[in-house]
């Protein structure tokens, strides 16, 4: 029994090396992978050389075709003038090919088989000679993709018009082209047990938090699930608050707001395969920012800034109130809007909570509809949206008028957020509010404010509050939350987030006063 | 478990409070206006409730208003038997104005006041008016064009007319209960009168006439405590606006010479002063008057100082005849301190006030009240000298 069990065990630890013989070896690698069809395997027996036998092995449609044609070759050249050796052995010839590929590739070597399935999935190519247990993995990989382009949802009228691919390699560089400084720290992860998606982390050493960084990644290496596909999939992972509603990580499609925000100390989370790079810790008021403010006029950006705060209370709370205002405080409106209100209800079968809840949710469902139907019959569908939302349904006696300009107000309030996550979550509490509005009116709406308030407060993105430069008060980044003050009185990064004893800018005044000496050229 | 209770706790919260105080906007009758009249049982109540249907043209041949009137001897009752009429709750949130009948206010309003000071549903921004020589219900009858509600119109009258216009005043439900209170001041309030009655004005076709029948706010009715005693004329309600400070602007002009000035008054600032005289109070009412000139017949030179000074002395002439007058009609004939001399003695001289409180409006009748009266014209216009001059 015993001898059986030890012959087992060693017939085991054999098959995770690899063999010497090549054609078992590519036999075992057909069998693993149950003898797939895009599996390119190809035996070279060069004529010159009697005793040497190497083979390419790579998934055709993961890696680029002329880059492996051209290896193909190069190695071919490699052998073309006769290379006399003292010693021909297989190890000879492995070791004359490796120094040949590390010229112009990386690539690594390794004798593990379940290593070499492993780089095989990784789209790199396999290179086995016929009497030597080990192997060289070259990273060729394919280059085919999106190129870089637009983003599709964080758009910007000022400002780089970059936006992250699906290929983490480029979304690096974006980054790094932006940011050349030498403490600049990249790490490496990999997760999903089926996936074996690749995760990096970056941040800038002198400016982010040691203890973020640190929680950040041991919640990443905590992280056990069969499958990454999207940053949004490591998102959901890592929240403080599992069940919140809000989004605790920002997630950004463009490189230079990534930029920003690991000089401000944060931390990136970029994930192979996902044009949306993760930034944490994220706090509320940045959900409310975009890059943009940073490239216009202080003055204007303000101004936008609050009209952003103010399109974040209407799409919150614009049903809500007219349900109230409408079911329980008709003393609250002046008397000429409550007759116009009231000459418009006049004939309408639904009470206004009902109505309500019936055009937003006939507008939640046009707005699903409008992101997943092909985009052929887009404007098929904006037509009879604005017939439902519209004059139609108006003139049809089932909504009022007002109603329709309730939604408008609240549909148009709502992509004014930059973030879609937050606008989403806006989305939701909006109903809540809506049904608090129906059953209590304005002290609903009152309570339900508290609470929201008060879970914002209680909410943390990598155990810094959420409501950070608001919330519990910080001195130096109040300084651009509503208000974006002009780039000279940042001269602290946010305390709360980053390292601030770094000054950010250091003179007061480019430009000097006239007294001193300004030059005026005529 | 306790996330359980806790949720069905919030659940239940939802489900058993009961939606207090709602009421859909289709099951309410929003009330404009509420005419008291009398009548054999004690009051005569009418209704002006807005019709939300013929305001929004779905139904443009209906009538604008609809009057709901019921007589009883409550007013809290009869607001609540109207529902045997009518569909619709009535709501009285967006009362505009309060039609007194002139009878029932030379009765005394007391008893009424307190239906609109003390229920919640009242707000406090409406006018109280009275029906001059007519009924509440008369007057609310009328439709009225331009704005088809015909209270919310007398509303824009009141106020409109109250800053525009000097021998107008508006009075809300705490002023008027605070005056009626008072022991030193009492009320006056605007008339409301129909004006070219014809025998459709209850109906949509009034509209049809160029000149239909209006509503129109007139001269001051004088209180004595709660009761109507009599009415003021055009000159003195317009005194009686600069006496208490009243007047924002107006318009008015002076006879100098052969010529008329029409002048637009941009201030008229009042101050009453209590002196004591051998122990008695006396009363100097400081004015101070400026005026823009906005026409002049004849070719009078205003450029020159010494008519303008002229001017001047002619107005405050006029003023001070217009201010005694009115003193004097109040004194003689209503023997009513509408001015609210009292208050200003009780303010001054609180002491003294508690002796001759008790029967203050007989005490009234002797006060000494004296004019300072100080005039300056502002603005001459657009042109200074008047273009019948020739050009000299």
């Amino acid at each position: 029994m015993k001898l059986i069990k030890n012959s087992k065990e060693s017939r085991n630890s054999t098959n995770n090396c690899i063999s010497k013989k090549l054609y078992d070896n590519i036999e075992k690698i057909k069998k693993e992978f149950g003898n797939p069809s895009d599996i390119v395997i190809r035996v070279f027996e060069p004529d010159d050389y009697d005793d040497l036998r190497y083979s390419n092995i790579y998934f055709k449609n993961l890696v680029d075709k002329s880059s492996i044609n051209s290896l193909s070759m190069g190695m071919a050249d490699v052998l073309k003038p006769k290379i006399a050796l003292k010693n021909p052995t297989p190890e000879a010839y492995f070791r004359i090919f490796r120094n040949y590929i590390l010229s112009f590739r990386k690539s690594e070597e390794g004798s593990d088989f379940n290593v070499l399935l492993k780089e095989l999935l990784l789209g790199k190519t396999i290179i086995l000679v016929d009497g030597y247990d080990r192997f060289i993995s070259i990273d060729i990989f394919s280059t085919e993709g999106r190129s870089v382009e637009e983003p599709t949802t964080q758009n910007v009228i000022r400002g780089p018009k970059e936006g992250f691919v699906e290929k983490i390699d480029v979304n690096i560089s974006l980054v790094r082209k932006r940011l050349k400084t030498k403490s600049i720290r990249v790490e490496n992860l990999t997760l999903g047990s089926e996936t074996e998606t690749k995760i990096l982390l970056m941040y800038i050493d002198k400016i982010a938090k040691k203890d973020i960084v640190d929680e950040i990644r041991r919640r990443l290496n905590r992280i056990k699930i069969d499958a990454i596909l999207d940053s949004g999939n490591i998102e959901e992972l890592i929240k403080d608050d599992r069940y919140s509603i809000f989004p605790e990580l920002l997630n950004s499609e463009k490189p230079d707001s990534v930029a920003a925000n690991l000089l401000e100390g944060r931390v990136a989370i970029f994930v192979d395969g996902s044009p949306y790079v993760l930034t944490a810790p994220a706090l509320f008021v940045e959900f409310l920012q975009v890059s943009e403010d940073y490239y216009h006029n202080f003055i204007i950006s303000t101004f936008i800034r609050i009209l952003r705060y103010v399109a974040f209370f209407l799409t919150l709370f614009v049903p809500a109130l007219y349900i109230s205002v409408i079911k329980f405080h008709m003393e609250m409106i002046p008397t000429p809007l409550l007759i116009n209100i009231a000459s418009q209800r006049e004939g309408i079968p639904f009470p206004p909570f009902i109505e309500a809840v019936l055009m937003e949710g006939v507008f939640e469902i046009l707005r699903e509809a409008g992101i997943r139907m092909p985009k052929i019959i887009g404007p098929a569908i904006s037509i009879v949206g604005a017939l439902v939302l519209g004059q139609a349904a108006v003139d049809a006696g089932i909504v009022s008028a007002f109603m329709v300009i309730v939604v408008s107000i609240t549909a148009i309030a709502s992509f004014a957020i930059p973030n879609y996550s937050f606008s989403n979550a806006i989305r939701i509490i909006r109903f809540a509010m809506m049904v608090l509005a129906g059953v209590y009116g304005l002290y609903g709406i009152y309570m339900g404010s508290i609470a929201l308030i008060l879970h914002l407060c209680k909410l943390k993105s990598i155990g810094v509050p959420y409501m950070l430069p608001i919330a519990p008060k910080m001195k130096y980044a109040t300084k651009d939350t509503i208000i974006r003050y002009p780039l000279w009185f940042n001269k602290a990064r946010p305390a709360g987030i980053s390292v601030s004893n770094i000054p950010r800018v250091d003179t007061d005044n480019v430009v000097t006063k006239k007294e001193k000496g300004n030059p005026e050229f005529r | 478990m306790k996330k359980l209770l806790l949720i069905l706790t919030i659940l239940a919260n939802v489900f058993l409070c009961g939606c207090l105080s709602e009421g859909e906007l289709t099951d309410i009758g929003i009330a404009v206006s509420v005419g008291i009249d009398k009548s054999e049982e004690g009051y005569l109540v009418t209704y002006q409730v807005m019709n939300p249907k013929a305001i929004s043209a779905k139904a443009p041949n209906e009538a604008p208003t609809v009057l709901y009137t019921e007589s009883g001897k409550d007013l809290f009752q009869i607001k609540r038997r109207i529902t045997e009429q009518s569909p619709r709750k009535m709501y009285h949130s967006h009362l505009r104005t309060v039609i007194l009948g002139e009878e029932i206010a030379k009765e005394g309003i007391k008893d009424i006041l307190d239906f609109f000071v003390r229920g919640h549903e009242y707000r406090t921004d409406y006018y109280f008016l009275i029906a001059k020589g007519t009924t509440a219900h008369n007057i609310l009858k009328v439709i009225t064009p331009l704005e088809s509600v015909s209270q919310m119109d007398m509303f824009n009258v009141v106020e409109k007319s109250d800053k525009e216009w000097a021998p107008t005043k508006s009075i809300k439900v705490y002023e008027l209960a605070n005056k009626i209170i008072s022991d030193g001041d009492n009320p006056v309030m605007t008339g409301v009168k129909v004006i070219n009655t014809n025998g459709k004005s209850g109906s949509n076709d009034n509209l049809k006439f160029s000149d239909p029948a209006k509503l129109s706010a007139t001269s001051l009715g004088v209180f004595k405590e709660d009761k109507l005693i009599g009415w003021l004329t055009e000159d003195e309600s317009r005194a009686y606006n600069y006496i208490i400070g009243e007047v924002e602007s107006t318009a008015g002009y002076i006879e100098y010479e052969q010529n008329r000035i029409s002048v637009e008054v941009i201030k008229a600032e009042s101050k009453s002063k209590v002196y004591i005289i051998n122990g008695k109070p006396s009363i100097n009412v400081g004015i101070d008057w400026v005026c823009d000139i906005s026409a002049i017949t004849g070719d009078l030179d205003l450029t020159d100082k010494a008519v303008i000074e002229k001017v001047n002395d002619k107005t405050r002439e006029k003023l001070e005849m217009l201010f005694n007058n009115v003193v004097k009609r109040a004194k003689e004939d209503f023997r009513s301190d509408i001015f609210g001399f009292g208050e200003d003695i009780h303010r001054a001289y609180p002491k003294l006030w508690k002796n001759i409180k008790y029967d203050w409006n007989d005490q009234f009748t002797e006060l000494p009240v004296n004019f300072n009266v100080k005039t300056k014209v502002n603005n001459l216009g657009t042109n200074t000298k008047s273009i019948l001059s020739k050009g000299e």
